[in-house]
């Protein structure tokens, strides 16, 4: 049925409110341009999105084989502990839900419906036990508005290009964040801290004098460059980061995947990551350390990494920016300088330029990405404030069990108790591992690394603030018997739409999706190409 | 001053700026005269004492004022009894606490504070102790506070165990280097601890010792820390021969790993000429030295002429 709508004409007209397409947004709006942006969806951050509780689980199953697969969620309380640590098998008895019949008399609507839309979907459900489990439920959805859910959590480092944009635009202000307390690296059953500067490689307890003098020499040619810039030979001469560690600066084992891991983000001794790349990530992390606070990692409060993408549209809409969330759009007409398009319910809308992130390219643009799996993930609740260890806030590697390759590093997360991050009395606790583990196996690897992590000896600096004279020489090395309950964990494998690689007219724009978990600075890359094609005068700051 | 902008040029012509300049002077300058007339006419009252505040808070690097304040302090104390006077005191601390976070390195400060519980009735010194760490937490390094630390437990030493106290603050050294290894008022510190700890489990604490020296010198090679230290190792033993041979295995052990540390050459001819002291060298030996006076010359080539200085002393041996 057609229906008259207004029509409005724009300068140009934006597609989904990643933290790219959200930035070129905000420059456009501030440079006086007319924007149109659009996104089909509720949440904003396109591709890395926070939800409360029940949406989350909702998003998973709504957009199963669409951006999401194998999705595994398990809803009944288990623990791990030492006692049990002989027992580490995986329990595969996936429970037809379907069959059971369910108690629900107890429950509430919310509950009721969130159950419904589980069971009539295709995800599985794992150790399903009846009651136990549906109680659980409910106390997780009674309190779903009291936190939020990611499902892409991003960290930045604090003198990341993407922080100093946020002072620089003064858009820093509406933003919270909370410094990192401990970069982790898990070894032999034990975690400790990453040896990322002079002071922790002196006060580590496992290295050897060996592994200190190369450190140390690694941490001073990083510091160097700063100075001095890489030395252009370094991609030629060697392979990756990992061949450059190890060759270069005779790095090896814990040392190596430390640095290799958890500060350049690479996958494996065959990984992609650049010697000069790794290099320039290092070196921003150590500049990035004692900006706000000791570690170089910050995390976003009050709504995780959407927030980044909202107070860049934000910021748009206030210079005048038009915003329509939950759009449908269909594509009207074509002229040679002009697109036209109409927002059901809403308007008709032309504009000269279009700016369209990958998943919109098949409705907009008629000609549909290819989709790949790019990264797996897991998320904990786990019982009481402590979390894996004593309540801080801190990124985890663990590196695969017995894999003499350092291969397929699994990341965790474990976000503040406060600033609606986590339940109340609860710990949230994300894993991601990319590349190679993206199959329907991902979930079996991310477990066994949980648990392995779970039962891991944490190797912790005490800072007591109150008996600080007390304190013996050797205790920061602390042996807790741990028991950790897990009251709901979810895994899934995710699907992103690659970039479009055809030729398209020179109007229309489509910026890549790049950000990962440790680096947005890419995202302000192509941003700045985008923005550099519209108009060259305009620019992000 | 640390972590200050300083004005520039433009900054400091402004005639608003200087006008402001101006005022601040005179109200600075009517200030002194009225402390100093004070003073002169020995007048002590508690409006005197307000007057040396305001005087102090725009400059507190005016000793003769903290000086005059205690005059007057102390002519306040008459007739009082215990408690008045540690009221008196605890207000007197009060203003220092505020005074002494403008400006964490005035001595004059640092004095009166030391004087403010040395005459207390009842001075609490753990209180004061706590202090010291609260200020280590914004700055483990300065010396003010470190100073200070050192007489606040020669004070709790007179109450409570020495050797649990020197113990104690030997393990807090331990933990400051530990947060900073480049923190020379803590390896300091710790070597001035040392002598008691000594008294007691010599072979262990020496041993252990070494073990953090090494550490810390393969953490860092060019932190002269460390290196320091083990002088000061040294100086507490009688028989030095050992000291001095286990300095030169360190030395050339890490020189093979890292031929150009400039600390461990150093260490390794200074410790080779103090064990052969009174010998007398063979041509060898002396060519040896030579040879490292000059790899020292080209790695550290702002030291030039004490490197000739040396090369000259050896010659001559």
């Amino acid at each position: 049925m057609s229906q008259e709508y207004t029509f409005e004409a724009f300068d140009t007209i934006i597609f989904g409110t990643g933290i790219t397409e959200a930035l070129i947004s905000s420059a456009l709006s501030k440079a006086k341009h007319k924007v149109l942006h659009l996104s089909d969806k509720k949440n904003y951050g396109e591709s890395k999105v926070s939800f409360e509780f029940v949406d989350f689980i909702e998003e998973l199953i709504e957009n199963e084989s669409e951006e999401y697969e194998n999705v595994e969620i398990t809803f009944n309380p288990f623990k791990i502990s030492d006692k049990e640590s002989k027992n580490l098998d995986i329990k595969l008895d996936s429970l037809d839900v379907k069959n059971e019949t369910l108690d629900t008399t107890k429950c509430s609507q919310k509950t009721k419906q969130l159950l419904d839309k589980i069971i009539n979907s295709s995800i599985n459900v794992i150790n399903f036990d009846g009651v136990d489990s549906i109680e659980n439920l409910e106390k997780l959805t009674k309190c779903s508005k009291m936190y939020y859910i990611e499902n892409y959590p991003v960290l930045v480092k604090s003198r990341s290009s993407f922080v100093n944009l946020l002072i620089s635009t003064n858009l820093g202000q509406f933003l919270e964040f909370k410094g990192l307390d401990g970069n982790y690296i898990q070894w032999d059953n034990t975690c400790s801290k990453v040896p990322d500067s002079k002071q922790a490689v002196f006060s580590d307890p496992f290295l050897t004098l060996k592994e200190r003098l190369a450190l140390s020499k690694f941490i001073k040619y990083i510091e160097n460059t700063k100075l001095n810039g890489f030395e252009n030979s370094l991609d030629q001469e060697y392979l990756n980061i990992h061949n450059l560690l190890e060759k270069k600066f005779n790095i090896n084992g814990r040392s190596l995947a430390a640095l290799a891991y958890s500060i350049c983000g690479s996958s494996s001794k065959k990984s992609d990551v650049l010697p000069s790349d790794g290099c320039k990530s290092i070196l921003n992390y150590v500049e990035s350390i004692g900006r706000f606070g000791d570690m170089a990692y910050l995390y976003p409060l009050y709504g995780g990494s959407s927030e980044f993408s909202q107070v860049f549209c934000r910021s748009s809409a206030v210079a005048g920016g038009t915003f329509i969330m939950d759009a449908k759009t269909t594509k009207i007409g074509e002229s040679d300088t002009r697109y036209l398009f109409e927002i059901e319910g809403m308007l008709k809308a032309e504009a000269k330029h279009l700016v369209v992130s990958p998943r919109y390219c098949a409705t907009i643009l008629n000609k549909a990405p290819q989709k790949r799996k790019t990264s797996s993930h897991g998320v904990y609740i786990l019982e009481g404030n402590e979390g894996l260890n004593a309540n801080q806030t801190m990124l985890m590697c663990v590196s695969q069990l017995n894999n003499k390759d350092l291969e397929n590093p699994v990341y965790f997360l474990q976000v503040p108790s406060s600033s609606k991050c986590c339940p109340q009395n609860k710990c949230l606790v994300y894993a991601w591992t990319v590349s190679q583990n993206c199959n329907s196996d991902a979930y079996k690897t991310i477990k066994q690394s949980f648990e392995q992590l779970a039962l891991s000896k944490f190797i912790v600096k005490t800072e007591n603030e109150d008996d600080d004279t007390q304190s013996d020489e050797n205790s920061y090395s602390k042996d807790v018997e741990r028991e950790i309950e897990v009251v709901f964990s979810v895994y899934y494998t995710r699907l992103e739409y690659k970039s479009l690689e055809v030729e398209v007219d020179e109007n229309i724009h489509l910026p890549k999706d790049e950000a990962n978990n440790f680096d947005l600075d890419n995202c302000i890359k192509e941003a700045n190409k985008v923005l550099q094609k519209i108009n060259p005068d305009i620019e992000l700051v | 001053m640390h972590g200050r902008t300083r004005k520039s040029k433009e900054e400091l012509e402004d005639s608003e700026y200087l006008d402001n300049q101006k005022q601040e002077i005179a109200r600075y300058r009517s200030k002194l005269d009225t402390v100093f007339q004070q003073r002169n006419e020995k007048r002590f009252t508690s409006d005197c004492l307000k007057s040396t505040s305001e005087l102090l808070n725009l400059n507190p690097e005016l000793n003769t004022v903290w000086n005059y304040r205690r005059e007057i302090l102390n002519e306040t104390f008459k007739g009082l009894s215990k408690e008045e006077k540690q009221q008196k005191l605890n207000d007197e601390l009060e203003y220092i606490n505020v005074s002494i976070k403008k400006n964490i390195k005035s001595y004059w400060m640092w004095n009166h504070r030391q004087w403010i519980l040395a005459n207390m009735p009842s001075p609490n010194w753990n209180q004061e102790a706590k202090l010291v760490d609260l200020l280590f937490k914004l700055d483990a390094t300065n010396f003010h506070g470190w100073d200070y630390r050192r007489y606040v437990m020669s004070k709790i030493q007179e109450t409570e165990d020495k050797k649990v106290v020197i113990n104690r603050e030997f393990l807090y050294t331990k933990k400051k280097i530990d947060q900073n290894f480049a923190n020379h008022s803590a390896w300091h510190y710790r070597s001035k601890l040392l002598p008691v700890i000594l008294e007691n489990e010599k072979e262990s604490t020496l041993s252990k010792e070494v073990e953090m020296i090494i550490q810390a010198i393969y953490s860092d090679p060019d932190d002269q820390n460390a290196w320091l230290y083990f002088d000061w190792l040294i100086g507490f033993e009688v028989e030095k021969t050992t000291m001095y041979n286990l300095g030169i295995d360190i030395a050339s052990e890490l020189l093979e790993l890292e031929p150009n540390s400039k600390y461990a050459l150093l260490s390794l001819l200074k410790y080779n000429l103090a064990l052969n002291e009174n010998e007398p060298i063979s041509p060898e030996t002396k060519k040896n030295y030579l040879e490292y006076i000059n790899r020292l010359r080209n790695i550290d080539s702002l030291r030039l002429g004490l490197y000739n200085d040396m090369e000259e002393n050896v010659m001559n041996l």
